[in-house]
Protein backbone atom coordinates (compact mmCIF):
# COMPACT_ATOMS: atom_id res chain seq x y z
CA UNK A 1 0.00 0.00 0.00
CA UNK A 2 1.41 3.59 -0.90
CA UNK A 3 2.14 6.00 1.96
CA UNK A 4 2.39 9.61 1.58
CA UNK A 5 5.74 10.55 1.14
CA UNK A 6 6.87 12.32 4.75
CA UNK A 7 8.55 15.91 3.97
CA UNK A 8 9.82 18.25 6.06
CA UNK A 9 11.28 21.95 4.84
CA UNK A 10 10.82 20.11 1.66
CA UNK A 11 12.74 17.35 2.27
CA UNK A 12 11.70 13.70 1.66
CA UNK A 13 12.79 12.36 4.88
CA UNK A 14 12.91 8.46 3.69
CA UNK A 15 15.21 9.90 0.94
CA UNK A 16 17.64 11.54 3.99
CA UNK A 17 17.25 8.25 6.13
CA UNK A 18 18.17 6.33 2.85
CA UNK A 19 20.89 8.50 2.19
CA UNK A 20 22.20 7.95 5.78
CA UNK A 21 21.83 4.70 5.62
CA UNK A 22 23.88 4.49 2.56
CA UNK A 23 27.08 6.19 3.72
CA UNK A 24 26.89 4.51 7.02
CA UNK A 25 26.88 1.39 5.61
CA UNK A 26 28.70 1.61 2.74
CA UNK A 27 32.08 3.80 2.84
CA UNK A 28 32.99 3.36 -0.71
CA UNK A 29 29.99 5.45 -1.44
CA UNK A 30 30.41 8.00 1.24
CA UNK A 31 33.69 8.91 -0.44
CA UNK A 32 32.41 9.58 -3.86
CA UNK A 33 30.43 12.47 -2.33
CA UNK A 34 33.80 13.79 -1.90
CA UNK A 35 34.56 14.72 -5.30
CA UNK A 36 33.21 17.26 -6.94
CA UNK A 37 34.56 19.14 -10.44
CA UNK A 38 33.33 21.95 -13.13
CA UNK A 39 34.50 22.14 -16.26
CA UNK A 40 35.18 25.82 -17.39
CA UNK A 41 35.35 27.43 -20.76
CA UNK A 42 36.73 31.16 -21.69
CA UNK A 43 33.86 32.10 -24.48
CA UNK A 44 35.13 35.85 -25.01
CA UNK A 45 36.32 38.87 -23.48
CA UNK A 46 36.16 38.35 -19.69
CA UNK A 47 33.21 36.26 -20.37
CA UNK A 48 33.62 32.11 -19.30
CA UNK A 49 30.91 29.02 -19.32
CA UNK A 50 31.43 26.55 -16.41
CA UNK A 51 29.76 22.77 -16.96
CA UNK A 52 28.52 21.32 -13.74
CA UNK A 53 27.39 18.23 -14.54
CA UNK A 54 24.25 18.87 -16.49
CA UNK A 55 23.94 22.64 -15.56
CA UNK A 56 25.42 25.39 -17.25
CA UNK A 57 26.95 28.52 -15.43
CA UNK A 58 27.74 32.10 -16.96
CA UNK A 59 30.28 33.75 -15.47
CA UNK A 60 31.44 37.29 -16.51
CA UNK A 61 32.54 40.99 -15.30
CA UNK A 62 30.55 44.19 -14.61
CA UNK A 63 30.82 47.15 -17.21
CA UNK A 64 33.08 48.44 -14.53
CA UNK A 65 35.35 45.95 -15.30
CA UNK A 66 35.06 46.31 -19.15
CA UNK A 67 32.94 43.10 -18.90
CA UNK A 68 29.16 42.59 -20.41
CA UNK A 69 27.61 42.39 -17.34
CA UNK A 70 25.63 38.78 -18.60
CA UNK A 71 26.26 37.15 -15.21
CA UNK A 72 27.57 37.76 -11.96
CA UNK A 73 31.89 37.42 -12.28
CA UNK A 74 33.44 34.44 -10.56
CA UNK A 75 34.15 36.81 -6.99
CA UNK A 76 30.52 37.13 -6.65
CA UNK A 77 29.47 33.04 -7.11
CA UNK A 78 31.95 32.20 -4.00
CA UNK A 79 30.21 34.43 -2.08
CA UNK A 80 26.58 33.18 -3.22
CA UNK A 81 27.94 29.61 -2.97
CA UNK A 82 28.87 30.40 0.16
CA UNK A 83 25.69 31.80 0.89
CA UNK A 84 23.73 28.50 -0.85
CA UNK A 85 26.33 26.51 1.24
CA UNK A 86 24.76 27.66 4.70
CA UNK A 87 21.17 27.82 3.40
CA UNK A 88 21.52 23.82 2.64
CA UNK A 89 23.02 24.10 5.63
CA UNK A 90 20.31 24.93 7.67
CA UNK A 91 17.69 23.10 6.03
CA UNK A 92 19.64 19.86 6.65
CA UNK A 93 20.44 20.76 10.19
CA UNK A 94 17.05 22.06 10.84
CA UNK A 95 15.33 18.65 9.27
CA UNK A 96 17.82 16.96 11.39
CA UNK A 97 16.59 18.35 14.50
CA UNK A 98 13.08 17.62 13.45
CA UNK A 99 12.79 22.05 12.69
CA UNK A 100 10.44 23.58 10.55
CA UNK A 101 12.33 26.40 8.32
CA UNK A 102 9.65 29.29 7.43
CA UNK A 103 12.20 31.35 6.28
CA UNK A 104 16.05 31.77 5.76
CA UNK A 105 18.08 34.13 3.97
CA UNK A 106 21.82 34.84 4.29
CA UNK A 107 23.63 37.95 3.23
CA UNK A 108 27.28 37.21 2.06
CA UNK A 109 29.70 40.44 1.35
CA UNK A 110 33.65 40.18 0.60
CA UNK A 111 36.12 43.11 0.52
CA UNK A 112 39.38 42.28 -2.10
CA UNK A 113 42.24 42.61 -0.15
CA UNK A 114 43.66 44.39 -3.06
CA UNK A 115 42.35 44.50 -6.45
CA UNK A 116 45.48 46.16 -7.91
CA UNK A 117 47.07 43.06 -7.44
CA UNK A 118 45.07 41.07 -9.90
CA UNK A 119 45.61 43.84 -12.76
CA UNK A 120 49.34 43.32 -12.09
CA UNK A 121 49.85 47.27 -10.94
CA UNK A 122 50.35 46.37 -7.38
CA UNK A 123 52.48 44.03 -5.29
CA UNK A 124 50.89 45.11 -1.89
CA UNK A 125 48.74 42.30 -0.47
CA UNK A 126 46.64 39.37 -2.41
CA UNK A 127 44.02 39.86 -4.94
CA UNK A 128 41.98 37.21 -2.67
CA UNK A 129 39.38 38.10 -0.34
CA UNK A 130 40.85 39.54 2.78
CA UNK A 131 37.45 39.41 4.71
CA UNK A 132 34.00 37.85 4.64
CA UNK A 133 30.90 38.89 6.65
CA UNK A 134 27.88 36.60 6.77
CA UNK A 135 24.25 37.97 8.14
CA UNK A 136 21.70 35.23 8.08
CA UNK A 137 18.10 35.85 8.76
CA UNK A 138 15.85 33.05 9.82
CA UNK A 139 12.76 32.62 10.95
CA UNK A 140 11.88 28.92 12.30
CA UNK A 141 9.43 26.83 14.51
CA UNK A 142 11.72 26.51 17.91
CA UNK A 143 12.97 28.03 20.56
CA UNK A 144 15.44 30.78 20.33
CA UNK A 145 18.45 28.81 21.95
CA UNK A 146 17.82 25.60 19.79
CA UNK A 147 17.95 27.99 16.48
CA UNK A 148 20.87 29.46 17.85
CA UNK A 149 22.93 25.62 17.75
CA UNK A 150 21.30 24.69 14.25
CA UNK A 151 22.96 27.93 12.77
CA UNK A 152 26.20 27.41 15.09
CA UNK A 153 26.52 23.77 13.36
CA UNK A 154 25.78 25.03 10.08
CA UNK A 155 28.21 27.80 9.92
CA UNK A 156 30.52 24.98 11.16
CA UNK A 157 30.26 22.38 9.08
CA UNK A 158 29.85 24.37 6.09
CA UNK A 159 31.83 22.87 3.18
CA UNK A 160 32.37 26.28 1.17
CA UNK A 161 33.25 28.01 4.86
CA UNK A 162 35.83 25.88 5.80
CA UNK A 163 37.26 25.98 2.32
CA UNK A 164 37.37 29.59 2.62
CA UNK A 165 38.74 29.55 6.50
CA UNK A 166 41.52 26.85 5.83
CA UNK A 167 44.63 26.37 3.75
CA UNK A 168 43.40 24.11 0.68
CA UNK A 169 45.81 22.45 -1.06
CA UNK A 170 45.59 23.54 -5.13
CA UNK A 171 47.31 21.26 -7.97
CA UNK A 172 47.43 23.22 -10.75
CA UNK A 173 48.62 21.90 -14.41
CA UNK A 174 48.92 23.79 -18.01
CA UNK A 175 48.48 21.35 -21.28
CA UNK A 176 49.71 22.89 -24.44
CA UNK A 177 47.07 22.45 -27.37
CA UNK B 1 -20.61 66.94 16.40
CA UNK B 2 -17.12 67.49 17.58
CA UNK B 3 -15.21 70.83 19.42
CA UNK B 4 -14.92 73.79 18.01
CA UNK B 5 -11.26 74.46 17.02
CA UNK B 6 -9.01 76.81 17.95
CA UNK B 7 -7.17 79.95 15.95
CA UNK B 8 -4.11 77.35 15.67
CA UNK B 9 -5.24 73.93 16.18
CA UNK B 10 -2.78 70.94 17.55
CA UNK B 11 -2.58 67.56 15.84
CA UNK B 12 -0.17 64.67 15.41
CA UNK B 13 1.16 63.23 12.19
CA UNK B 14 2.35 59.53 11.96
CA UNK B 15 1.02 56.96 13.46
CA UNK B 16 1.47 55.89 17.17
CA UNK B 17 3.88 53.13 19.02
CA UNK B 18 1.73 49.97 19.28
CA UNK B 19 1.95 48.36 23.00
CA UNK B 20 3.91 44.98 22.75
CA UNK B 21 0.58 43.43 23.26
CA UNK B 22 -1.19 44.34 20.21
CA UNK B 23 1.72 43.92 17.94
CA UNK B 24 1.72 40.22 18.98
CA UNK B 25 -2.08 39.98 18.48
CA UNK B 26 -1.25 41.39 15.02
CA UNK B 27 1.17 38.93 14.32
CA UNK B 28 -0.82 36.31 15.65
CA UNK B 29 -3.80 37.39 13.09
CA UNK B 30 -1.59 37.75 10.50
CA UNK B 31 -0.30 33.94 11.16
CA UNK B 32 -4.51 32.93 11.26
CA UNK B 33 -3.68 32.10 15.36
CA UNK B 34 -6.65 35.04 15.96
CA UNK B 35 -9.84 35.92 14.69
CA UNK B 36 -11.11 39.47 13.74
CA UNK B 37 -12.83 40.02 16.77
CA UNK B 38 -9.70 38.96 19.34
CA UNK B 39 -7.86 41.24 17.15
CA UNK B 40 -10.16 44.29 16.98
CA UNK B 41 -10.69 43.97 21.03
CA UNK B 42 -6.79 44.85 21.48
CA UNK B 43 -6.85 47.20 19.07
CA UNK B 44 -9.69 48.97 20.21
CA UNK B 45 -8.15 49.05 23.72
CA UNK B 46 -5.03 50.65 22.77
CA UNK B 47 -6.66 53.42 20.60
CA UNK B 48 -8.58 54.13 23.85
CA UNK B 49 -5.13 54.40 25.67
CA UNK B 50 -4.21 56.66 22.99
CA UNK B 51 -6.87 58.60 22.88
CA UNK B 52 -6.90 59.42 26.62
CA UNK B 53 -3.26 60.54 25.80
CA UNK B 54 -4.17 62.92 23.45
CA UNK B 55 -7.00 64.57 25.41
CA UNK B 56 -4.85 64.98 28.04
CA UNK B 57 -2.20 66.76 25.86
CA UNK B 58 -4.81 69.27 24.67
CA UNK B 59 -4.86 67.70 21.41
CA UNK B 60 -7.12 69.52 19.19
CA UNK B 61 -7.51 66.94 16.77
CA UNK B 62 -6.83 63.59 17.67
CA UNK B 63 -6.18 60.48 15.49
CA UNK B 64 -6.62 56.21 16.03
CA UNK B 65 -2.87 56.15 15.63
CA UNK B 66 -3.11 53.92 13.01
CA UNK B 67 -2.94 50.81 15.69
CA UNK B 68 -5.24 48.51 13.43
CA UNK B 69 -2.69 48.85 10.92
CA UNK B 70 0.34 46.78 9.56
CA UNK B 71 2.05 49.98 8.60
CA UNK B 72 0.44 53.23 6.99
CA UNK B 73 -0.65 51.94 3.48
CA UNK B 74 -0.08 47.95 3.57
CA UNK B 75 -3.03 47.35 5.39
CA UNK B 76 -5.16 48.11 2.23
CA UNK B 77 -4.55 44.39 1.18
CA UNK B 78 -6.82 43.66 3.85
CA UNK B 79 -9.51 46.00 2.58
CA UNK B 80 -9.40 45.78 -1.05
CA UNK B 81 -10.28 43.49 -3.78
CA UNK B 82 -7.30 43.25 -6.20
CA UNK B 83 -4.54 43.69 -3.78
CA UNK B 84 -2.68 41.00 -2.87
CA UNK B 85 -0.34 41.72 0.79
CA UNK B 86 3.17 40.28 -1.61
CA UNK B 87 6.65 40.12 0.10
CA UNK B 88 9.90 41.53 -1.46
CA UNK B 89 11.34 37.83 -1.75
CA UNK B 90 7.92 37.25 -4.22
CA UNK B 91 8.59 40.69 -6.05
CA UNK B 92 12.21 40.58 -6.32
CA UNK B 93 12.44 38.79 -9.64
CA UNK B 94 9.91 41.23 -11.62
CA UNK B 95 11.95 44.00 -10.09
CA UNK B 96 13.68 46.19 -12.88
CA UNK B 97 16.59 47.30 -10.84
CA UNK B 98 17.62 44.08 -8.29
CA UNK B 99 20.74 46.08 -7.16
CA UNK B 100 18.75 48.86 -6.04
CA UNK B 101 16.43 46.85 -4.17
CA UNK B 102 19.13 44.58 -3.16
CA UNK B 103 20.69 48.17 -1.67
CA UNK B 104 17.48 49.20 -0.05
CA UNK B 105 16.97 45.66 1.76
CA UNK B 106 21.12 45.93 3.03
CA UNK B 107 20.14 49.87 4.25
CA UNK B 108 16.99 48.24 5.84
CA UNK B 109 19.23 45.03 7.53
CA UNK B 110 16.04 43.26 6.71
CA UNK B 111 15.30 39.96 4.51
CA UNK B 112 13.22 39.92 1.38
CA UNK B 113 10.43 37.86 3.18
CA UNK B 114 9.59 40.08 6.03
CA UNK B 115 8.98 43.45 3.85
CA UNK B 116 5.30 43.04 2.07
CA UNK B 117 3.72 45.67 -0.37
CA UNK B 118 0.41 45.57 -1.47
CA UNK B 119 0.52 44.51 -4.80
CA UNK B 120 -2.26 44.82 -7.22
CA UNK B 121 -3.35 41.55 -9.01
CA UNK B 122 -6.65 42.09 -9.84
CA UNK B 123 -9.56 44.52 -10.68
CA UNK B 124 -9.77 46.86 -7.82
CA UNK B 125 -12.46 47.33 -5.56
CA UNK B 126 -13.34 47.50 -1.95
CA UNK B 127 -14.30 44.51 -0.35
CA UNK B 128 -14.71 47.06 2.80
CA UNK B 129 -14.49 50.25 4.28
CA UNK B 130 -10.79 51.26 4.47
CA UNK B 131 -10.98 53.15 7.77
CA UNK B 132 -14.93 53.83 8.31
CA UNK B 133 -15.29 51.55 10.88
CA UNK B 134 -11.77 52.51 12.83
CA UNK B 135 -13.33 55.87 12.61
CA UNK B 136 -16.93 55.62 14.18
CA UNK B 137 -15.18 53.64 16.88
CA UNK B 138 -13.21 57.04 17.64
CA UNK B 139 -16.63 59.46 16.99
CA UNK B 140 -17.83 57.03 19.94
CA UNK B 141 -15.37 57.73 22.20
CA UNK B 142 -14.37 61.12 21.85
CA UNK B 143 -15.90 64.64 21.40
CA UNK B 144 -12.54 66.51 19.81
CA UNK B 145 -12.33 66.82 16.29
CA UNK B 146 -10.96 63.86 13.75
CA UNK B 147 -7.98 63.19 11.60
CA UNK B 148 -7.90 59.98 9.49
CA UNK B 149 -5.09 59.29 7.18
CA UNK B 150 -5.59 57.23 4.19
CA UNK B 151 -2.41 56.68 1.80
CA UNK B 152 -2.75 59.12 -1.15
CA UNK B 153 -3.59 58.33 -4.80
CA UNK B 154 -0.26 58.99 -5.72
CA UNK B 155 1.32 56.87 -3.73
CA UNK B 156 -1.03 54.06 -4.58
CA UNK B 157 -0.73 54.52 -8.36
CA UNK B 158 3.24 54.50 -7.86
CA UNK B 159 3.56 51.91 -5.20
CA UNK B 160 1.19 48.96 -5.72
CA UNK B 161 1.21 48.80 -9.43
CA UNK B 162 4.44 46.08 -10.55
CA UNK B 163 5.03 45.43 -13.88
CA UNK B 164 4.90 41.74 -14.88
CA UNK B 165 2.41 41.51 -11.83
CA UNK B 166 -0.21 43.84 -12.18
CA UNK B 167 -0.62 44.55 -15.56
CA UNK B 168 -2.86 41.77 -16.55
CA UNK B 169 -5.44 44.07 -14.72
CA UNK B 170 -4.44 47.06 -15.46
CA UNK B 171 -1.69 47.55 -18.37
CA UNK B 172 -0.53 51.23 -16.95
CA UNK B 173 -0.25 52.79 -13.70
CA UNK B 174 -2.14 55.44 -15.05
CA UNK B 175 -5.41 53.18 -15.71
CA UNK B 176 -5.00 52.34 -12.13
CA UNK B 177 -4.42 55.26 -10.99
CA UNK B 178 -8.48 55.96 -12.00
CA UNK B 179 -9.72 52.98 -9.66
CA UNK B 180 -7.75 54.03 -6.88
CA UNK B 181 -9.44 57.76 -7.25
CA UNK B 182 -12.93 56.01 -7.24
CA UNK B 183 -11.72 53.76 -4.35
CA UNK B 184 -10.95 56.86 -2.57
CA UNK B 185 -13.25 59.20 -2.90
CA UNK B 186 -15.78 56.07 -1.73
CA UNK B 187 -13.93 55.94 1.03
CA UNK B 188 -14.06 60.05 1.79
CA UNK B 189 -17.77 59.90 1.86
CA UNK B 190 -17.81 57.08 4.04
CA UNK B 191 -15.18 58.42 6.75
CA UNK B 192 -17.29 62.29 6.39
CA UNK B 193 -20.41 60.07 6.91
CA UNK B 194 -18.69 58.57 10.01
CA UNK B 195 -17.64 61.51 11.88
CA UNK B 196 -14.12 62.38 10.53
CA UNK B 197 -13.31 66.03 10.19
CA UNK B 198 -10.40 66.16 8.53
CA UNK B 199 -8.26 63.51 6.04
CA UNK B 200 -4.70 63.04 5.97
CA UNK B 201 -3.54 61.97 2.42
CA UNK B 202 -0.37 60.47 2.92
CA UNK B 203 1.40 60.98 0.19
CA UNK B 204 5.61 59.73 0.82
CA UNK B 205 6.75 59.13 -2.19
CA UNK B 206 6.70 62.54 -3.58
CA UNK B 207 9.75 63.61 -1.30
CA UNK B 208 11.49 60.50 -2.62
CA UNK B 209 10.93 61.80 -6.14
CA UNK B 210 12.00 65.39 -5.68
CA UNK B 211 15.13 64.57 -3.32
CA UNK B 212 16.61 61.35 -5.03
CA UNK B 213 15.49 62.03 -8.07
CA UNK B 214 13.96 58.51 -8.93
CA UNK B 215 10.69 56.50 -9.93
CA UNK B 216 9.45 55.57 -6.29
CA UNK B 217 9.47 51.65 -6.74
CA UNK B 218 7.90 48.87 -3.91
CA UNK B 219 10.59 48.49 -3.03
CA UNK B 220 10.89 52.25 -1.39
CA UNK B 221 7.84 52.57 -0.64
CA UNK B 222 8.16 49.66 1.40
CA UNK B 223 11.15 51.16 3.01
CA UNK B 224 9.19 54.07 4.37
CA UNK B 225 7.25 51.72 6.00
CA UNK B 226 9.56 49.64 7.60
CA UNK B 227 11.39 49.72 11.04
CA UNK B 228 13.61 47.61 13.03
CA UNK B 229 12.47 44.34 14.22
CA UNK B 230 13.96 41.50 16.83
CA UNK B 231 17.48 40.64 15.70
CA UNK B 232 20.33 38.41 16.80
CA UNK B 233 23.44 39.85 17.17
CA UNK B 234 26.63 37.90 17.07
CA UNK B 235 29.81 37.81 16.19
CA UNK B 236 32.73 35.07 15.65
CA UNK B 237 36.40 34.51 14.41
CA UNK B 238 35.33 30.63 13.62
CA UNK B 239 32.90 28.33 13.48
CA UNK B 240 33.40 27.47 17.22
CA UNK B 241 32.42 30.73 18.58
CA UNK B 242 29.90 32.29 20.71
CA UNK B 243 27.78 34.99 19.95
CA UNK B 244 25.24 36.79 21.81
CA UNK B 245 21.32 37.43 21.45
CA UNK B 246 20.27 41.20 21.64
CA UNK B 247 16.71 42.71 20.26
CA UNK B 248 14.74 45.83 19.53
CA UNK B 249 11.44 46.46 19.66
CA UNK B 250 9.59 46.89 16.29
CA UNK B 251 8.09 50.31 16.49
CA UNK B 252 5.52 51.23 14.40
CA UNK B 253 5.46 52.73 10.97
CA UNK B 254 7.08 55.89 10.42
CA UNK B 255 5.87 59.88 10.88
CA UNK B 256 6.12 60.00 7.11
CA UNK B 257 3.06 62.28 5.78
CA UNK B 258 1.74 64.69 3.69
CA UNK B 259 -1.10 66.31 4.90
CA UNK B 260 -4.39 67.49 2.78
CA UNK B 261 -7.26 68.54 5.25
CA UNK B 262 -10.00 70.84 4.67
CA UNK B 263 -8.87 73.73 3.11
CA UNK B 264 -6.14 73.40 5.65
CA UNK B 265 -2.32 71.93 4.51
CA UNK B 266 0.12 71.08 6.83
CA UNK B 267 3.57 70.30 5.71
CA UNK B 268 4.60 66.80 5.32
CA UNK B 269 7.41 65.48 7.63
CA UNK B 270 9.20 62.33 7.04
CA UNK B 271 11.27 60.60 9.56
CA UNK B 272 13.89 57.61 8.15
CA UNK B 273 13.74 53.76 9.35
CA UNK B 274 17.00 53.62 11.48
CA UNK B 275 18.35 49.85 11.52
CA UNK B 276 19.80 47.93 13.79
CA UNK B 277 22.82 46.00 12.43
CA UNK B 278 24.11 42.39 13.41
CA UNK B 279 26.64 40.16 11.94
CA UNK B 280 28.43 36.95 11.94
CA UNK B 281 31.96 37.70 10.89
CA UNK B 282 34.07 34.94 9.91
CA UNK B 283 38.09 36.12 9.65
CA UNK B 284 40.20 33.89 7.88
Amino acid sequence: MATATQQLNGLDLDAMRTLVQTVTKDPAAADRLNDWSARVRWETGFRSKALVRDHTLVVDEPATLVGQDLAPNAAEYVLAAFGACLTTGMALNATKDGIRLRNVEVIVEGRLDNILTFFGMSDRGHPGFKEISVKAYIDADTDDATLKKVWRDTVASSPIGNTLVRNVVVHDEMVRV
Amino acid sequence: MSEALPLFPVTTVGSWPRPASLIRALKDKNAGELGQAEFEAAADAAVLDILRVQEEAGVDVVTDGEQRRDNFYSFLADKLDGVKLMTMAELIDHALDKAYFHRTLGSLDAPSFVIKSPTVVGTLSAREPLAADATRFLRAHTRKAIKVPLPGPYLLARSIWVKGVSDGAYPSREALAADIVTVLREELGRLAAAGADFVQLDEPVLSNVVSAGRSPSAASCARLSRRPRATWRGSSAGPSSSSTRSSTDRPSAPACTSVAGTGRATRACCSQATTARSAARWTP
